[in-house]
């Protein structure tokens, strides 16, 4: 389906095709174009339910949490990856509980926070990452991402690559 | 509405989002604390000296107003140039985007008024809207001029001024405060009351006297330089004072070229995009603004008319574009010949010269001009002393200016002269003698060619708001790398001679860099352990839940909630809204109160619980757990018995939800997981050589604490890895790295532990875990590795040293059990006093705390 607009653009460009516009305007080809992979959503849509796609696993459900999220992609071990300003982001393929915030807290310099993003948040995690760094938080994917940025993801679809 | 819950965490985020600075954080702090109790248009200023960031407060103000579901704002501008700036630190295209602004506003301006996107922002009440307007738009239209804010617009059809009066959640932001404060005041004010804001926001680093009252944050230039935020000003003068305006601009020009040089140096060492210094000449004259332009432009200054920019009052359209273009790395301009102050919003980084042709009165220090200079062109100080300062021309000699130094620093730079410890600068890195009174002007007799001029180190205290011992709040003890323990230089005044030769020394050591010392027995790089704690667990899929097990669960709800789910109705009540049934069962605490009347329909029961499961912390929002949702759902209802009779409302839906979560979470929590212990080396140092801006001192020089710089480089040491090193306390680690030195050959080398090595050892403090950074490494034999740390003696107790100890014991021993770890590592824990009578390493060793 992507290739159809693609072969036509060229046979316009190259002035094979001289129908439609190109004949009413007078346009024998020339110019350019310039074509954008958008990579595949993150999300698929399920009787109404949306999911977590299933290529979104491993690194790639990361960098797809960096991008939407708007945080620059910086691998520095798992689970951090991302980085804005002064705030970290960290992303669980699966669960997140108290023994993972514990540990990821520790790393965390004196001024600064995190974003912990996880498919799965176990009971007392999120209560003990309020006891421990006020300015972070944990967001359930795809639920508090959806929620956190329904305009911009309107604007801007997540693309990895 | 009115009153913004003040929400401490939300500030927090924003903070570290946005990489805030303490002040701006502060600022951003008490203005939240105060639109708590702001009713109708209450004032609230903040101010804060040019250069620290004040837009970072007004983007911080954004994102905390929209998150506090505000969703009309206007930022008054005072003009266009600061409403372009203003228009492009929201646009997240633009190269001044604020990174990390979340907000995303939709911004309107008045121009803009018509477009089809603005009208639906307007009529969308979810939409979060800034409007950036200049304060003419603003003002009440009057007879000769109506403003074109007060026009009708299309789509609302009503003017601004009217929809924004209309908004019960407006709150007004105005850049620049000060401004609004002039001739037309009074129209101001009327024009902002109009819009019957919740608040108005004031920002400004000159606060009127007017708007005193209303300010809940100050932060003054003297705070800002010794904070490090900003440039440090350095006065500058000839011992015998200027005699004409070509020698001055000579002066002038020959500090521009150092600056240049280091400049250069500085990126090439540092690989970092080049940044032209440039030369601001304030003139008092149109004429005598041409004529100095001219003389820049001749062959013995600058040599070259299009390095020359002259901005006068009637500004052509080129020049301004030039002006603008001054940060480009292709604009040839190096110097800028103005008459009137360039004003507020002209906030370019790279002046790094700035002279006046009427004599330096306290006029030259003020925001306008010094601000100026201030900003830092990379964002942060380099550590290269010509890079972290701007130098300001005298007219006076440089006796006139030492004496008249300090009330310079109580006008223009906000601080107390009472405050400002004045020392003659003479050997690098040794703290010079102490300048009181009258000593001040008199040094400039007896020779002095350069003084500091600082504040007295803040005052550091522990988590616990103890005062902690300066010496002791260092990285290792409190955890916290930006302390400033170290006396805080606000100015320096020296002579045009000592800052050339200033120049010419830092550039020199810029150029040199700084290697390792080839030690016998210690080959580099050094292989250093870094031990991880991973934490692996079993994933638990509802796939795996045995669907008899959640009708089993399902029998036990019905029976829990027997009361609500088979009775219709227990009460029913009328209000204003009609009748509600209250279905309540009095003696369960998990009652139900529907204020629904009908219960869901049967069919609808079903995909009601799946979709509260999948978006519940417990249930992934996978194909594969949704389709387990779906049979875990069935068998829950089925257990549950629920059928069409049945009156299942929300409520139940919500209880079921917790009932089926509680006990998924209680699997989850209990599958198995292991900690999987992880070591790795890095490698260090990686690159060897370090370049470094500041003039080194000789260690030899530093015989007692008075002497010595927190921070500052010393040079000298024999058996260092490094030849030079700076530390954060004299007491123990420049005494325990003059021990190590002095060992002789019972040590073969000793490396100070900054954050550039990567040793860190996580210790437990409280709920979480913290990174611990020691002090030093010894080797001593072949292969053995020392990890040293000196504590006060009255802290050898103290939970959180001996929390760091056990954690290093333990850390060593799993280091040394690694099978891919060559070194033995060890840890030495020496107290103050164990330090001061050790003779050398052996006996330090003898006497301390010792593992391995």
């Amino acid at each position: 389906m992507a290739t159809k607009p693609t072969n036509h653009l060229t046979s316009y460009v190259g002035g094979s095709d001289t129908g439609g516009v190109s004949g009413l305007v007078g346009w024998g080809g020339g110019g350019g174009f310039r074509s954008v992979q958008v990579g595949p959503s993150m999300y698929d849509v399920s009787d109404g339910f949306v999911l977590l796609a299933d290529w979104a696993t491993n690194g790639r459900f990361a960098k797809g949490v960096s991008a939407q999220l708007d945080f620059d992609w910086e691998p520095m071990g798992n689970p951090f990856c991302g980085r804005r300003g002064r705030q970290r982001l960290a992303v669980f393929d699966g669960a997140v509980g108290t023994e993972e915030i514990r540990s990821l807290a520790g790393q965390l310099d004196e001024k600064e926070s995190m974003t912990v993003v996880a498919q799965v948040v176990l009971p007392g995690a999120e209560e003990l990452l309020a006891s421990l760094s006020k300015g972070s938080r944990i967001r359930k994917a795809p639920r508090d991402l959806l929620a956190d940025g329904t305009r911009r993801a309107q604007r801007r679809r997540v693309t990895t690559t | 509405v009115t009153g913004l819950e003040y929400d401490e965490g939300l500030i927090e985020e924003i903070a570290t989002r946005l990489d805030m600075r303490a002040p701006n954080i502060a600022a951003l702090d008490r203005i939240a604390r105060a639109l708590e109790t702001a009713v109708s248009g209450t004032e609230i200023v903040a101010t804060l000296a040019t250069g620290v960031g004040k837009t970072y407060i007004a983007g911080g103000l954004l994102d905390y107003l929209q998150q506090q579901n505000v969703r009309n704002v206007v930022i008054i501008t005072p003009g266009n140039t600061i409403q372009r700036k203003t228009l492009a630190n929201l646009d997240p295209r633009h190269r001044k985007f604020l990174r990390g602004l979340q907000c995303r506003p939709v911004v309107i301006t008045v121009d803009d008024i018509k477009t089809g996107t603005v009208g639906q922002a307007l009529n969308d009440p979810t939409a979060f809207k800034v409007f950036v307007l200049t304060v003419q738009s603003l003002l009440r239209p009057n007879t000769k001029d109506n403003r074109r804010a007060h026009k009708p617009y299309e789509d609302v059809g009503e003017g601004l001024s009217t929809y924004l009066a209309r908004c019960d959640d407006l709150v007004v932001i105005a850049d620049e405060y000060h401004t609004y404060f002039g001739n037309n005041a009074d129209q101001f004010q009327a024009a902002v009351q109009d819009l019957h804001p919740t608040a108005v926001v004031g920002l400004t680093a000159t606060p009127h006297l007017s708007t005193q009252q209303h300010v809940v944050y100050e932060y003054d230039l003297a705070e800002a330089i010794a904070d490090k935020y900003v440039k440090i000003p350095v006065l500058v003068a000839r011992s015998d004072g200027h005699k004409d305006l070509r020698t001055q601009l000579a002066d002038g020009v020959a500090l521009l070229d150092a600056k240049d040089t280091a400049m250069r140096t500085y990126c090439d060492t540092t690989q970092q995009q080049y940044v032209r210094p440039v030369m601001f000449v304030v003139a008092d004259k149109i004429d005598e603004a041409a004529d100095i332009s001219e003389m820049l432009a001749g062959p013995d200054l600058l040599g070259n008319p299009d390095q020359v920019l002259l901005v006068t009052s009637d500004q052509s359209k080129e020049a301004l574009d030039r002006l603008d273009d001054l940060e480009n790395p292709h604009s040839k301009v190096r110097a800028v010949v103005s008459v009137s102050m360039l004003k507020e919003g002209w906030d370019v980084k790279n002046i790094y010269v700035i002279a006046a042709v009427r004599p330096l009165r306290s006029q030259l220090l003020t925001e306008q001009v010094l601000g100026r200079g201030l900003r830092l062109p990379f964002g942060r100080r380099t550590g290269n002393g010509m890079l972290d300062t701007v130098e300001v021309l005298s007219h006076d000699s440089f006796r006139d200016l030492l004496s008249s130094a300090e009330a310079l620093f109580l006008r223009s730079l906000g601080a107390s002269a009472e405050d400002v410890d004045a020392t003659e600068a003479t050997e690098p890195g040794v703290a010079g003698r102490p300048l009181v009174g009258d000593a001040l002007a008199g040094a400039a007799d007896d020779g002095a060619q350069e003084v500091l001029f600082t504040l007295p180190a803040g005052e550091v205290t522990d988590e616990g708001g103890r005062t902690v011992d300066l010496d002791w709040a260092q990285d290792g003890y409190l955890g916290m790398d930006d302390l400033v323990a170290a006396p805080r230089q606000i100015a320096i005044a020296g002579t045009v001679d000592a800052r050339l030769a200033a120049a010419a020394a830092i550039t020199a050591t810029m150029r040199d860099a700084v290697v390792p010392t080839q030690h016998p027995g210690v080959p580099l790089p050094l292989f250093i352990p870094r031990v991880t704690v991973r934490l692996e667990r079993d994933s638990l899929s509802l796939a795996q839940i045995d669907v008899t097990d959640a009708e089993a669960l399902g029998r036990r709800f019905s029976a829990d909630n027997a009361p609500t789910l088979t009775r219709k109705a227990i009460e029913a009540f009328r209000d204003d809204e009609g009748v509600h049934l209250d279905i309540k069962d009095r003696s369960d605490e998990a009652s139900v109160r529907a204020s629904q009347t009908i219960p869901m329909p049967f069919d609808t029961i079903q995909s009601d619980l799946v979709r509260r499961l999948l978006e519940s912390n417990a249930v992934s929002q996978t194909l594969t757990e949704k389709n387990a949702a779906v049979r875990v759902a069935a068998a829950f209802l089925l257990g549950a018995k629920v059928t069409e009779e049945t009156p299942w409302r929300r409520e139940h839906g919500r209880l079921a939800t917790r009932a089926l979560t509680e006990w998924i979470g209680a699997k989850q929590t209990a599958t198995p997981r292991r900690e999987v212990v992880e070591i790795t080396q890095v490698k260090w140092p990686d690159p060897p050589e370090m370049h470094n801006g500041t003039p080194p001192g000789d260690r030899h020089k530093i015989t007692r604490s008075s002497e010595f710089t927190v921070g500052y480089p010393y040079k000298g040491w024999t058996r260092g890895l490094y030849d030079t090193c700076s530390f954060d306390a004299y007491s123990t680690e420049f005494r325990l790295a003059e021990l190590l030195d002095n060992s002789g050959p019972g040590i073969r080398a000793w490396v100070r532990l900054t954050r550039n090595v990567p040793l860190t050892i996580a210790y437990l403090s409280g709920a979480g875990t913290r990174s611990y950074y020691p002090d030093f490494i010894v080797i001593d034999e072949p292969g053995t590795y020392w990890i040293v740390e000196g504590k006060r003696d009255d802290e050898m107790r103290d939970d959180v040293v001996l929390a760091k100890r056990d954690a290093a014991a333990a850390w060593v021993k799993t280091v040394n059990n690694s099978g891919n770890v060559q070194e033995t590592w060890g840890y030495v824990l020496a107290s103050e006093a164990v330090i001061k009578d050790a003779a050398n390493w052996a006996s330090l060793k003898a006497a301390a705390q010792t593992f391995r």
